[in-house]
C-alpha cells in the first residue's frame, strides 16, 4: 500500500439539493433539483428571448469549479447551455435535421394525387428542435484564458491511464441540464459529471442527441486538473462526432433489442470505436460545427 | 397507476378514461396495460382506452414495450398481440357528448366528430394523415395551423380549436401527449386541458449520485420531480383537477415487482373482438356519475421495487462501472 495515494484532506459539506467539496485550493459544488417548473420556465424563456424550452429543463441544476486563489471560476449551467442552441433560421454549420419521415410526410399532402390538402400554415419562428449545443462550460468574469495546447508538453493531456486507475472517488456528483424527447422522435440530453480523486479532479459535459432513422451526435467537454500541477493548470479538451443512424445501429450487440441507443455511454462508445473519417469530418452529412476536437489550456496564476 | 386508482378511487365505482400512452418508458408497461385491459373487459362500461402515440408498434420497438416484453416472455408474442389489440383502440372519445377527448390534437383534415367515426383505424398509426395527426398535433399560441420546426406534424392555435368546439358542440378539449409540469395545462381560455398522469416522470434508471464511502443513495438528486394530475367531471361536466405526486417506495420489492396476473395475457389479445364491441363507441351515452380522465404513463422507481439481493448487486455494479467515466 505504499505507492498507494493517501487522501489529501478535504471537507464535503451536504444539504439537500447541494453538495461541496473543499480540497487544497478548490471548492466544487453540485446542485441536484427537480425540474424547473412553470413559473420558472417562463423566466427562463423570457431570457432565451422566447425559445421553446426542452421538456425538461433542469434550470435550478450546475457545477461549479472555484480555485480560491486566482478566483477562477468555470461552471455549467441549463441556462448558458440553451443560449448555445441555434434559435432563427438554421444556416450552415448550425447542423439542421428534420426527421426521418418529413419528406414523405409533406408529400402525402402536398403531391398531384394527394386527398389531404394542406392548410395554410403559419411560420412559427424556426429554431433547433435537437437542442443541439457546442456549450463546454463557462468562465465567470476572470481574465484568465484558454490558449491552444503545446503538443511537445506532455502534461497539456489528459492522462488516460490515470483516469482508469479506479482511484478513491472522494466526491462524485451527476447533474443533468436538460433532457427532450423531441416529441417522440428520439432524445436529447445534456448532462456534466464530476469526480474528484486525490490526485486530480475530471469534469465530462455530454451532450448526446439520437433522432430516430435519422443520426447520432455526441459532443464532449473534459476538464481535467492535476492537484500536482504547478503553476496550476487546467486542460480542457472539446469533441464532437455524428454518425448516420444506420451505421450506429448495425453495431448493435442484439439486432432485435434497440435499447443500447438510448444509452448515451454506448452512443459515445460506438462513435468513437468508428473512424474519424466518418464520425468527424463527413459525419451524418449535415456539415454541423461541432465535429472534431480541439485540446486547451489554462493556466491559473494566484 | 396503482396510486392514481388511490387518488381517484378503483373501477369500477369510479369510471376511468385513459387517454392513451400505456406502455414505454417504464419497467412496468406488461402489467400496466394487462391490468387495464383486464378492467375493461370485466368493467366495459367503466373502463374507457383510447389511443395513444406510443400503442404503435414503430414507437414501442425503440421506446421500451418490446424489450420489456422480451424480458419478460423469452419472445415476441406478448408485444406482438398487445400491438394487434392496439390497432383496435379507439382514436377518441366523448363525455356526455359535450367533452371531447383525444391523446393528441385536431387535424386540418376533419372539421367534426362524425368524420372521425369515418376512419378506418384498424391498423398501425400510420406517419401521415388525419388519424396520425389525432395522436400526434399539439396546442400552439399561434393564429391557424403550423407545421412543426422538427418537419412533420402539425401545431393549432385558439381560432382553430373555438372553431372545433363550436362546430362539435364542445365545452372542452382533453388530451395528453406533452408534459405538463404542474399536473395539467389548460390553454385557449380554458377550452382544452393537457393532463398528465406520471409524476416524477423519470424514464430511464439513472443511478443516483452517490459516494461509496458515504453517503446512501438518494434518489431525488436525479430525479423530474414532477407532479401529475386527474381531471375529475361531475354529473354535472363540472371540472376538478387532483393532483398528486409519486407513490412512496415500496418496502417489500419482491413481490411487487412480480405482479401476478391471474388471466394469461394471451387471452386479451385473441378476443380483440370482445374488446371492439364493447369499446365504448363515441355516441353512446355515459350515465355514470364520475368520470376521470387521464393520460398514463408508468413513472419509474426501479431502485425500489426489484428483489433486493438481484439490485445491490446489480445496483453496485452500474455505479462503479458509470462513477469511473473517462
Amino acid at each position: 500500500m505504499a505507492a498507494a495515494t493517501s487522501i489529501p484532506q478535504h471537507k464535503i459539506s451536504e444539504s439537500p439539493n447541494s453538495r461541496t467539496i473543499e480540497i487544497g485550493d478548490w471548492r466544487i459544488t453540485a446542485q441536484t433539483n427537480p425540474i424547473s417548473n412553470a413559473g420558472e420556465c417562463g423566466a427562463l424563456q423570457a431570457v432565451l428571448t422566447g425559445m421553446p424550452l426542452p421538456e425538461m429543463t433542469f434550470g435550478n441544476n450546475s457545477l461549479e469549479l472555484e480555485h480560491i486563489p486566482s478566483q477562477w471560476k468555470y461552471s455549467f449551467r441549463a441556462q448558458d447551455a440553451l443560449k448555445a442552441v441555434k434559435f432563427g433560421e438554421l444556416q450552415e454549420g448550425d447542423g439542421g435535421v428534420k426527421v426521418g419521415y418529413s419528406e414523405a410526410w409533406l408529400r402525402s399532402r402536398t403531391g398531384p394525387l394527394t386527398d389531404l390538402p394542406m392548410p395554410k400554415t403559419m411560420t412559427t419562428k424556426p429554431y433547433d428542435w435537437t437542442y443541439t449545443t457546442t456549450y463546454s462550460g463557462h468562465q465567470e468574469s476572470s481574465d484568465i484564458s484558454w490558449q491552444a495546447a503545446d503538443s511537445d508538453n506532455t502534461s497539456h493531456t489528459i492522462p488516460l491511464a490515470e483516469l482508469t486507475r479506479q482511484d478513491p472517488i472522494l466526491f462524485y456528483a451527476e447533474i443533468p441540464l436538460f433532457e427532450d424527447e423531441l416529441h417522440d422522435n428520439g432524445a436529447s440530453h445534456l448532462l456534466v459529471r464530476v469526480r474528484v480523486m486525490p490526485t486530480c479532479l475530471f469534469i465530462l459535459l455530454r451532450f448526446t442527441l439520437r433522432v430516430d432513422n435519422v443520426l447520432f451526435r455526441t459532443f464532449d467537454s473534459r476538464i481535467y486538473h492535476s492537484f500536482s500541477s504547478e503553476p496550476p493548470l487546467v486542460v480542457r479538451e472539446i469533441s464532437g462526432w455524428e454518425a448516420p443512424y444506420d451505421r450506429v445501429k448495425r453495431q448493435l450487440p442484439k439486432r432485435d433489442d434497440l435499447t443500447p441507443m438510448t444509452d448515451p455511454n454506448w452512443i459515445a462508445k460506438v462513435l468513437t470505436g468508428m473512424p474519424s473519417e466518418v464520425t468527424q469530418r463527413a459525419g451524418a452529412g449535415t456539415k454541423w460545427r461541432g465535429l472534431g476536437t480541439k485540446l486547451e489550456i489554462a493556466v491559473l496564476k494566484p | 397507476m396503482m396510486e392514481l386508482f388511490k387518488v381517484g378511487g378503483s373501477c369500477p365505482d369510479t369510471n376511468y378514461l385513459f387517454m392513451g400512452d400505456f406502455v414505454d418508458r417504464g419497467f412496468y408497461s406488461v402489467e400496466t396495460f394487462l391490468l387495464l385491459l383486464a378492467l375493461k373487459v370485466r368493467y366495459p362500461e367503466r373502463m374507457t382506452l383510447i389511443r395513444g402515440n406510443h400503442e404503435s408498434r414503430q414507437i414501442t420497438q425503440v421506446y421500451g414495450f418490446y424489450d420489456e416484453c422480451q424480458r419478460k416472455y423469452g419472445s415476441s408474442n406478448v408485444w406482438r398481440w398487445c400491438c394487434e389489440v392496439f390497432d383496435y383502440l379507439a382514436l377518441g372519445a366523448i363525455v356526455d357528448g359535450r367533452v371531447f377527448c383525444v391523446h393528441g390534437g385536431l387535424s386540418p383534415n376533419l372539421q367534426g366528430i362524425d368524420q372521425i367515426r369515418g376512419i378506418d383505424r384498424k391498423q398501425e398509426v400510420p406517419h401521415d394523415g388525419p388519424m396520425c395527426d389525432l395522436l400526434w398535433s399539439d396546442p400552439d399560441d399561434i393564429t391557424g395551423w403550423g407545421l412543426s420546426p422538427r418537419g412533420a406534424g402539425f401545431l393549432f392555435g385558439a381560432d382553430i380549436t373555438k372553431a372545433f368546439a363550436h362546430h362539435n358542440a364542445l365545452d372542452l378539449i382533453a388530451r395528453a401527449h406533452q408534459l405538463a409540469m404542474e399536473g395539467y395545462k389548460l390553454m385557449f381560455e380554458n377550452l382544452i386541458v393537457t393532463v398528465w398522469s406520471a409524476p416524477n416522470y423519470c424514464y430511464r434508471w439513472v443511478p443516483i449520485s452517490c459516494i461509496p464511502c458515504s453517503r446512501t443513495e438518494d434518489s431525488s438528486s436525479t430525479s423530474c420531480g414532477n407532479v401529475a394530475s386527474i381531471l375529475e367531471l361531475d354529473e354535472h361536466l363540472g371540472q376538478e383537477y387532483k393532483v398528486f405526486s409519486h407513490a412512496p417506495p415500496v418496502s417489500s420489492p419482491f413481490v411487487s415487482y412480480w405482479l401476478k396476473l391471474s388471466v394469461s395475457p394471451r387471452m386479451y389479445a385473441q378476443y380483440p373482438q370482445n374488446v371492439h364491441r364493447r369499446t365504448i363507441s363515441y355516441d353512446s351515452p355515459w350515465s355514470c356519475r364520475y368520470i376521470h380522465l387521464c393520460f398514463f404513463f408508468v413513472p419509474i422507481d426501479y431502485c425500489s421495487r426489484i428483489p433486493s439481493t438481484v439490485a445491490s448487486a446489480h445496483h453496485r455494479l452500474c455505479i462503479t462501472k458509470v462513477m469511473y467515466y473517462y
